[in-house]
């Protein structure tokens, strides 16, 4: 019997005329890994929710055919019911958890179903086997990284035993190191029988571990039986292999005048001694494992912080884009947002810069409106038009699609090629595309400083798998 | 669209709360320089500033009991944190419904009326901060005379004090809140008209 | 050591009823000694020192404005004296909302028999007014950035930017707490158990005993 089945089910919004997904049909079993790929905005998280009940709960749409949750029907279940079985891990940091505390997190769904003490305690251990949480337990969860916050989601939701987990875009937040932590916490799930579901655009992790692939586009499912059936497709996919993809090579970068620059910084224990120059021309990729002090250099350039030793010299105020673009969007519609602090723009100027983001048609808009990527592309446009000399950007491409990807790619290094470009970025394929130079930072210093060319493209590669094997390093002392 | 307060619609006024309890603290700071009588017009400070949030409720949800559901959630908050008077809450939540009966139902109510029923809302919390202040006028009196200061040279100092609890005070939290919609409206219109294509 | 949060709340109820009865000395040394030793109880010393010394500004400020001849003196020290009777409320207030999680919270309440979804919303203001004060930083933060910081010349703008988006966020954030709580089930009826232990020990039932009584005394002796 089938753990999840659908038949032809279809679900159209409120208010829409056309199906937001239709004629979807599939059946998985236990003990399988499925990636879902699409687009952004092709349906992916209207079908993860209406594999977890929130879709009809607060959906207040229409549905369409069958969904099967062993055996029986989901219209027929409540949604405490269906958390039963199906365990969900957001990919929104700030509002997935209801509480501030780990340990209170992972027990509150067990608190919700009235369980006693003693069946919470060897719930607890029982995860503990199959997952690190003890690292995890009793702090607070604003003070974990993005690594160990996917952890304790992922622990919370195995809490109540559930035989299904729906991931919705897990690598949107985690590095390279954490990313394929993610995999190996993937592998063990499905080697305790569960059934995993994974929503993503970036695949990476999942290389060679999808048992089979549901693409997402033109509003319908197209299953392929294979993770190697789908890399065949004709879908333009995020690289399952990272480092053996094809990738254009970028010429040599002239620089010009600096524009930034630090000498001997040292802040908290963070940093230790960091100098760099940031010079007009080049685009600057920083990476570094999560904690390295990436933000915090950052946020020593735009001013936000003083160094406790050192200093930092930037003559005029830099454009800061930050990782969440809600806390930086003041405007009443996407084009009036570009005339923040600079005064009326020139029309032709706007315009340019927003058909090049694919935001044309949203001018007028509100940007809360947008979409997560859209106000990504959003801030960039900013960025693009606001005459900065430094322009830093925080992760620019976190849960962005490839053409999306692509397009941000694009306009950072135009921007380059007039002024300093900062970006923190994890996410390899925007790297190798974008980068002039790569400063990697360990252990509070820049460890590795060098221009990106075909030769030096090994180096960019060890660094990587060198983030990778720190961490398990650590995970074997612990 | 559905009448009813659904649990999405309560995150959303609990969140709102959170917003308003924090522009109440500000309002807190501001008040303190005026003394007492600040103290009896704080909930028209707080309305001043809180306009916005009270149209956003309107304009995001305009359901039936918003208003005294959030009226209920920020007397629950405040119970909690020490201002719970049965008086105040039973003033405060009689004049969220009025409220309520006077501008939701719908998102479009119109700005006069919100104005109106922002006014009525926080005369209500007023009203349950003035009473317990003349006890505290009285108490304080009774504190000092103990002490051996003459009862006319209290009463001299109070009097005022306790004459402006009352109409005065009154009139002007309404009139506070009534303004504070109009500056809610003036920077969140914009913002409220341009919709997704 | 564990301190119910119904002892807190019991604590915040009855301060501000015993207030209006005023006349003896004691009752605010009581509420004051009685909130301190909850503090200490729950070892929060730090914080404890702390609104001892905004009391001592407090206590200082309406002693001196008395002094003052004219009614403004009068007035601050009538606004001071009534600021300082509710220091107690505050640092009961800070235990509610920074020492008790939002699930102790739930669970604490139930025996108010008051709807599960009021106590939830309820919780969720207590837990997200940390959270968005915390935030206001990042927006202040990202409006010197974008070349608008606070400006007392242009307060309303300067209010709106600062107000505004995060409306707009509260909107957002409600759609993901709401899918967060309903997959973590809730809306599940029926009882809620709790990790930690809240039902009502023995230093509980003592501390409120000992509430109930010194108020009662403090207000019929006077």
């Amino acid at each position: 019997m089938a753990v999840i089945e659908a038949r032809s089910y279809a679900f159209t919004y409120p208010g829409e005329e056309q199906a937001a997904i239709r004629d979807v049909t599939f059946r998985i079993g236990g003990g399988e890994i499925i990636l879902i790929a699409g687009d952004s905005g092709s349906g992916k998280s209207t079908l993860l929710r209406s594999l977890n009940g929130l879709i009809p709960e607060i959906a207040e749409g229409r549905t369409e055919g069958g969904r099967f949750l062993d055996g029986k029907d989901m219209d027929g279940l409540s949604i405490c019911e269906i958390s039963r079985k199906v365990g969900s891990v957001f990919q929104n940091p700030r509002s997935q958890f209801f509480t501030l505390n780990s340990t209170s997190e992972m027990v509150f769904s067990m608190e919700n179903y009235g369980f006693a003490r003693e069946e919470m305690e060897r719930r607890l251990r029982e995860i503990e086997r199959d997952i690190p949480i003890a690292p995890l337990m009793g702090r607070e969860i604003f003070s974990l990284s993005s690594g160990e916050r996917q952890l304790l989601a992922l622990a919370s939701a195995m809490s109540l035993g559930p035989d299904i987990l729906l991931f919705d875009e897990p690598s949107a937040n985690l590095d390279y190191r954490n990313a394929m932590r993610l995999r190996r916490l993937l592998a063990k799930l499905r080697s305790l029988g569960k059934t995993v579901l994974v929503a993503d655009h970036r695949f990476f992790y999942l290389d060679r571990m999808a048992d089979r692939v549901f693409l997402i586009g033109q509003r319908t499912l197209r299953c392929f039986a294979s993770e190697a059936a789908f890399r065949e497709s004709s879908y333009n996919t995020r690289s399952f292999d990272l480092f053996g993809a094809d990738f254009p090579v970028r010429p040599r970068a002239e620089t010009g005048e600096c524009a930034a620059s630090m000498k001997n910084v040292s802040k908290w224990q963070v940093l230790k001694s960091v100098s760099m120059e940031l010079r007009r021309g080049e685009a600057a990729v920083l990476v570094g494992a999560n904690g390295a002090g990436k933000t915090t250099l950052a946020r020593l350039l735009t001013g936000a912080l003083r160094p406790d030793r050192g200093t930092v010299e930037v003559p005029r105020l830099p454009f800061y884009v930050m990782q969440d673009a809600d806390y930086q969007l003041f405007g009443t519609s996407v084009e009036s947002e570009l005339e923040i602090g600079r005064g009326k723009l020139p029309g032709g100027e706007k315009e340019r810069v927003l058909r090049e983001m694919n935001l044309w048609q949203y001018r007028d808009t509100h940007p809360f409106s947008l979409s997560g990527g859209e106000k990504q592309r959003l801030q960039i446009a900013a960025a693009a038009l606001s005459g900065a000399e430094l322009i830093i950007f925080d992760e620019p491409t976190s849960g962005l699609d490839v053409s999306s990807m692509e397009r941000v790619s694009g306009e950072i290094v135009r921007l380059s090629e007039s002024r300093a470009v900062l970006v923190i970025s994890h996410d390899y394929e925007f790297i190798r595309r974008t980068a002039d130079r790569i400063i990697y930072l360990k252990n509070g210093r820049t460890e590795q400083d060098f221009c990106l060319t075909e030769e030096t493209v090994e180096r960019l590669n060890h660094i990587f798998t060198d983030m990778e094997e720190t961490d398990m390093e650590e995970t074997d002392e612990s | 669209m559905n009448r009813k307060l659904k649990m999405k619609d309560l995150v959303l006024i609990a969140l709102l709360t959170a917003v308003y309890m924090l522009l109440y603290m500000v309002s807190m700071v501001v008040v303190s320089v005026l003394g007492p009588f600040g103290h009896a017009i704080s909930p028209g400070i707080c309305g001043l500033l809180s306009g916005a949030v009270l149209l956003f409720m309107n304009r995001r949800l305009g359901k039936m009991w918003e208003y005294t559901v959030f009226t209920l959630l920020v007397m629950g908050a405040f119970a909690l944190m020490g201002g719970g008077y049965l008086p105040w809450l039973v003033s405060s939540v009689a004049m969220a419904v009025t409220a309520d009966l006077l501008a939701s139902g719908s998102r479009e109510t119109p700005v006069w009326r919100l104005a109106a029923a922002s006014g009525l809302l926080h005369v209500g919390q007023a009203w349950g901060a003035i009473i317990p202040s003349v006890f505290f006028v009285e108490s304080y009196r009774s504190h000092w005379i103990e002490r051996g200061v003459s009862a006319e040279e209290m009463d001299g100092y109070i009097r005022f004090t306790r004459g402006a609890m009352g109409l005065l005070s009154t009139a002007v939290v309404f009139v506070l809140a009534a303004l504070g919609m109009y500056l809610g409206y003036l920077i969140l219109h914009k913002h409220l008209e341009k919709r997704k294509a | 050591m564990r301190v119910n949060p119904l002892v807190v709340l019991l604590f915040n109820l009855l301060l501000p009823v015993a207030v209006m009865f005023p006349g003896n000395r004691f009752q605010h040394l009581f509420f004051l000694s009685f909130a301190s030793f909850i503090l200490l109880l729950l070892r929060r010393g730090r914080r404890l020192a702390l609104f001892l010394c905004v009391y001592a500004v407090f206590l200082a400020a309406s002693r001196v404005s008395l002094w003052h001849p004219g009614f403004a003196g009068g007035f601050f020290s009538v606004f001071f004296y009534i600021s300082m009777q509710f220091i107690p409320c505050l640092m009961m207030a800070s235990v509610l909302i920074g020492d008790y999680s939002p699930g102790e919270l739930i669970s604490a309440l139930q025996p108010l028999h008051l709807p599960r979804s009021f106590v939830v919303s309820l919780v969720i203001v207590l837990r997200y007014i940390p959270t968005f004060r915390r935030e206001f930083g990042y927006i202040r933060e990202s409006m010197r950035l974008r070349g608008v910081p606070y400006s007392v010349r242009r307060p309303v703008q300067s209010f709106e930017f600062f107000l505004v988006p995060q409306l707009f966020r509260c909107a957002l954030l409600a759609d993901e707490i709401t899918a967060a709580g309903l997959t973590k089930g809730i809306t599940h009826p029926g009882r809620r158990s709790s990790y930690y232990d809240v039902r009502m020990q023995w230093s509980d039932y003592a501390l409120c005993a000992a509430l109930f009584l010194g108020t009662g005394v403090l207000i019929l002796w006077r």
